[in-house]
């Protein structure tokens, strides 16, 4: 089923067209108040639009201001589900009852929504767990059956909500492996703010910055080669965008040139980005001149230990250095240094 | 990595004494204090003192108490369930919808709490009665509704509605939509998500409301008096009986009232049971 939504929601400055295709996952990211949130309310029909269309397999979800019709299905009957950050189990029923009341509240029997919920029950692995109430499950259990209550409807678009941000870190794997798993070849939305969701569990990747989508793509794509701040955050690297010139190199604005290997079709004249890991940038002295592909000097702005490594920040570079680099260059907000890396370590292409 | 199951605990300082440290309270709040529970509970212990324990059980069991004590349980009970049937609406509607002139409405439903029972009772009358608002149409139909046993339903109903939509729209509100909206995702209409989702997790609000309600129904007498009139079996509550034996024979008065205090004891240590263990259900902590 293929999902489409082009909507606009003033309050809150929301503006996207997002499309899904069927058996696709697609990773929303981007900074907090983006607009993530809105545009699953939006599917899940939780917030109503001021304008805007939405489609999912043929069937009209929404469609208000467009053409005097006005069209908005309420939740219950657009087979869209929703799993949130917490798991939300029905307090007062048990987890068999829980995941039962998707297919009962659908037509289902009794008898055939029970056997839905232990099929699904199962296939997350907590069958041992259908007699329990949700106060007696850990964050982990109770977010498996979550997944099994969201999917026991069988949905034609599952949207997830930063499903593992509220886990403790030693349970949050094998719930990412749980979703993996079940999200082959089902339609899905997830919102997340970690790399490793979008790399593991998504197709696709869809940057939303201040209620427009900015980026879009492949998830190694969007990540390897970010075309915004946001996006290079993410993937932790160094993003400067300048121009290109007649030899592969890039240019920034203020005249400084940058080379860098080439990941082809660089136009001269055209808009260049080159992205560079911080660990691939050395820090030096001003005193210490040396050759080297690429060297920018900045004033220190940031200096921020990062456990083994130090992360030193100057406006547009980071570089991370080791605790002792950074004693013996004696790194203070406001000294001014060499940011040096081989073209080698960078990559350069158009954007 | 097992995951042991965590009970949680509900947030909020821990229960019981242990860990209670004397956070020093001034000795004058405690003298007040005394002073005001004193004052609650003199005139209980004044009532217990002057029963006439001798002739209790005659005086309780004679005719005309049974009457009243039959007369107000019954009316009491249907009043409840009337609150029942129309306060859950009442309160769902006002918290979990919005439209123009809400609050005012509020403000307005709640007026009986505050309204002197006799006024309940006026207006109920140029309402229901003979040639009132409704009670125009009503007669018409050959029904006569004042000065008979449905007024004093009605008048019990009118100022216990309140007591039920107040605390139940409290806990609508606190309980939040997120469940429903998970429920709705999930497929279920409206209807559905409001019985098997909404209802359910605000019961003790209603159990503790629809209790608090009958309280206050069963001890109405302005109202009741105003537009039911005071007419043994038919509309001589209990209440009624009180304030009609005091003046002929106080020991029968006072009986009553042991009775009715009784009856009230009862009553609140039911609503706070019916809350505190609810609630602990749904928390799952079992300690």
């Amino acid at each position: 089923m293929t999902f489409e939504v082009d909507a606009e929601v003033l309050s809150r400055g929301f503006d996207a067209r997002i499309t899904v295709a069927e058996g696709e996952t697609v990773a929303l990211l981007g900074p907090n108040g983006a607009g993530k949130s809105t545009l699953l309310g939006l599917a899940a029909g939780l917030i109503a639009p001021d304008r805007g269309r939405a489609t999912l397999g043929g069937r009209v979800l929404l469609d208000v201001g467009s053409s005097g019709r006005q069209v908005v299905l309420p939740a219950w009957r657009r087979g869209v589900s929703l799993l949130a950050q917490e798991a939300l189990l029905f307090p007062h029923l048990t987890v068999r009852e829980n995941v039962a009341f998707g297919p009962r509240s659908t037509g289902a029997s009794r008898a055939e929504a029970r056997r839905s919920a232990d099929a699904w029950l199962e296939r997350v692995d907590a069958t041992d767990l259908a007699r329990r109430r949700p106060a007696e499950l850990s964050g982990g259990q109770a977010q498996r059956v979550a997944v099994a209550r969201a999917l026991a409807t069988e949905p034609e678009l599952l949207l997830l909500d930063e499903p593992l941000a509220a886990l403790d870190v030693s349970v949050a794997p094998a719930i990412r492996r749980l979703l993996r798993e079940v999200l082959q070849h089902r339609t899905a939305i997830v919102v997340t703010h970690d790399v490793l969701d979008a790399y593991t569990l998504a197709d696709r990747i869809v940057v939303l910055e201040a209620g427009r989508v900015v980026d879009a793509g492949p998830a190694r794509a969007v990540l390897d080669r970010p075309t915004t701040p946001f996006a290079a955050g993410l993937a932790g690297l160094n993003l400067l965008v300048g121009t290109a010139d007649a030899d592969g190199a890039v240019v920034l604005d203020d005249g400084q040139r940058l080379s860098a290997r080439s990941a082809g079709a660089l136009e001269p004249g055209a808009a260049a980005a080159l992205a560079v890991r911080p660990s691939a940038v050395r820090v030096l002295a001003l005193a210490d001149p040396g050759h080297h592909d690429n060297t920018i000097t900045a004033t220190v702005s940031d200096v921020e230990p990062r456990g083994d490594v130090v992360r030193i920040r100057a406006g547009r570079i980071a570089a991370d250095v080791t605790p002792a680099e950074a004693a013996d260059l004696d790194l203070q907000p406001a000294t001014a240094v060499h940011f040096v890396f081989s073209a080698e370590d960078a990559l350069a292409y158009p954007v | 990595m097992t995951a042991a199951p965590i009970r949680r605990r509900p947030p909020g300082p821990p229960r019981g004494r242990q860990g209670a440290a004397p956070l020093g309270v001034p000795g004058w709040v405690v003298a007040l204090g005394a002073v005001g529970a004193a004052f609650v509970l003199l005139p209980l212990l004044a009532v217990v003192l002057r029963v006439n324990w001798a002739e209790f059980v005659p005086l309780v069991t004679s005719r005309s108490s049974l009457d009243a004590l039959g007369l107000s349980l019954r009316t009491s009970l249907t009043a409840t369930v009337l609150c029942v049937i129309v306060g859950v609406p009442m309160a769902v509607m006002l918290a979990r919808t919005d439209f123009w002139g809400q609050r005012v409405l509020r403000s307005l439903v709640l007026l009986p709490l505050v309204l002197p029972p006799v006024v309940g009772g006026i207006a109920l009358l140029y309402t229901f009665g003979r040639r009132g608002l409704l009670g125009q149409s009503f007669e018409a139909l050959g029904v006569s509704i004042a000065f008979s046993t449905t007024a004093v339903v009605l008048a019990q109903t009118f100022v216990a509605l309140p007591f039920l939509v107040l605390s139940l729209e409290g806990a609508l509100r606190s309980v939040g939509t997120r469940f429903e909206a998970v429920g709705a995702t999930l497929g279920a209409r409206p209807t559905t998500v409001l019985r098997r989702i909404t209802l359910p997790l605000v019961l003790p609000a209603v159990l503790s409301g629809a209790v608090l309600s009958f309280a206050r129904a069963l001890g109405e007498f302005g109202a009741t008096l105003t537009f039911a009139g005071s007419l043994q079996g038919v509309t001589r509550t209990l209440p009624l009986e009180i304030y009609l034996q005091r003046e002929s024979d106080p020991d029968a008065a006072v009986a009553l009232s042991l009775v009715l205090v009784v009856v009230a004891v009862i009553v609140v240590a039911v609503a706070h049971r019916v809350g505190e263990s609810s609630g602990r259900r749904l928390r799952g902590s079992g300690s």
